[in-house]
């Protein structure tokens, strides 16, 4: 971190601090539980190795696309107290409920029908196998999870540096990269450096379901975490 | 049937004794941010957090020639939160014993809501205030509280002795 903030200190252009503030981002707490959770969900598609380093940068594209849309209603005037406020207050609040929620559809211990034999289990199922479209909304919410101090390195840091001239809108983007970067890097090696995991997996259909539901806990145990360092105060 | 019963109970619980504890906290803190609230939010001061020394004791006249030392937080206090607190109250406390008051506000005390429109405030922020000076140094508190509370000690005393000249 000390290196982190030496190199922040010393950089002169606004492409770097973008990027290091992200790294800085990545590590603090509540976005690496963020990022420890979306890794488990794009080992899903383990079976496909290519396909879980694209989820690793399609996550990091939803993250990108939020932190690009909150930099571009700052851009277009939008009150720093309020839209500041409104997400730091109730982006940690929100990010643990979720959790918890998503991990128990997963589990299917929650089942919703909907009229006409239709299942939200189902269509949750059919979107987080059909394309990207899951992992993208997975980075786009979860980029949406500030805690009190990647709140203050993006709204007090990154947005003024976006925000004071309109070229500087890319850097949302940047950041985003390097929030992701710990997800795109396991995503990496899952998918070019562990050659036999694909073998080990085709033989043993069975794992999939057990998978499945390892990842459905991993979701509901960070949720459960969320919800126990934010709304009981627990330091963990 | 009965798992979707279970199950939603389950759900259940778990938010309300969630909703119920943080209303509990948000009670404490706002009663706490009460106590130690500035005299622009309330007369008197009863932090009896065990931090309550001598520039935080309340003042019935808090002289414009005191530099305030505003430090917002919210509910949930992170690791970085409390370490930029502790080490603006220990600074001002020991080099600006008499000139300047550090002050922790919690940003849900609906009496404190006045001053965050005052002196635009969003998030955890840590300002130094005389008059209509206002200087805001929630970046460097953040950067160097934990990884280097030198910096912040510096960073802090160089801003009150400019608002002070």
């Amino acid at each position: 971190m000390e290196i982190l903030n030496s190199l922040l200190e010393n950089s002169q252009f606004p492409i770097l601090s973008a990027f290091i503030l992200g790294l800085m981002t990545a590590i603090s707490p509540c976005p690496m539980a963020t990022n420890i959770t979306a890794i488990g969900f794009i080992s899903k598609d383990i079976e496909n190795q290519k396909r879980v380093f694209f989820n690793g940068i399609i996550y990091t594209l939803g993250r990108g696309v939020s932190y690009s849309l909150i930099g571009i209603l700052f851009f277009l005037g939008a009150s720093q107290l309020a839209l500041g406020d409104f997400f730091q207050t109730w982006g940690e609040r929100i990010i643990g409920p979720l959790l918890l929620l998503i991990g128990l559809f997963m589990l299917g211990v929650i089942k919703i029908n909907l009229p006409g034999g239709l299942s939200i289990n189902n269509k949750l199922e059919n979107i987080s196998k059909k394309g990207f479209i899951g992992v993208f909304l997975l980075g786009l919410v979860f980029a949406l999870a500030f805690c009190p101090y990647s709140g203050v390195l993006y709204f007090g840091m990154l947005i003024p540096i976006t925000i004071s001239h309109a070229g500087g809108l890319y850097l949302p983007v940047v950041f985003a990269i390097a929030t992701g970067l710990p997800v795109i890097l396991f995503a990496w090696i899952l998918a070019f450096s562990i050659g036999s995991v694909g073998t080990f997996y085709n033989q043993m259909k069975k794992f999939e379901i057990w998978f499945r539901r390892i990842i459905a806990c991993v979701f509901i145990l960070f949720g459960l975490y969320y919800i126990l360092i934010i709304f009981l105060g627990l330091q963990l | 049937m009965n798992s979707i019963v279970s199950s939603a109970l389950v759900v259940f619980v778990l938010l309300l004794s969630g909703c119920n504890s943080s209303t509990k906290k948000v009670a404490q803190s706002s009663e706490k941010a009460e106590c130690c609230a500035p005299k622009e939010v309330v007369k008197t001061s009863c932090c009896s957090s065990g931090h309550n020394t001598k520039n935080e004791k309340s003042e019935d006249v808090v002289s414009d020639s005191k530099v305030m030392v505003y430090y917002f937080h919210g509910t949930r206090r992170c690791e970085t939160c409390q370490a930029v607190e502790k080490v603006t109250r220990e600074t001002v406390q020991s080099v600006f014993p008499d000139q300047a008051i550090f002050t922790s506000l919690s940003r849900d005390d609906e009496k404190v809501k006045s001053m965050l429109e005052k002196y635009s405030v969003s998030g955890q922020t840590l300002i130094v205030v005389q008059g209509d000076k206002v200087k805001n140094i929630t970046n460097e508190a953040f950067l160097y509280a934990r990884s280097n509370p030198k910096k912040l000690q510096a960073k802090l005393t160089s801003t009150i002795e400019s608002i002070l000249k």
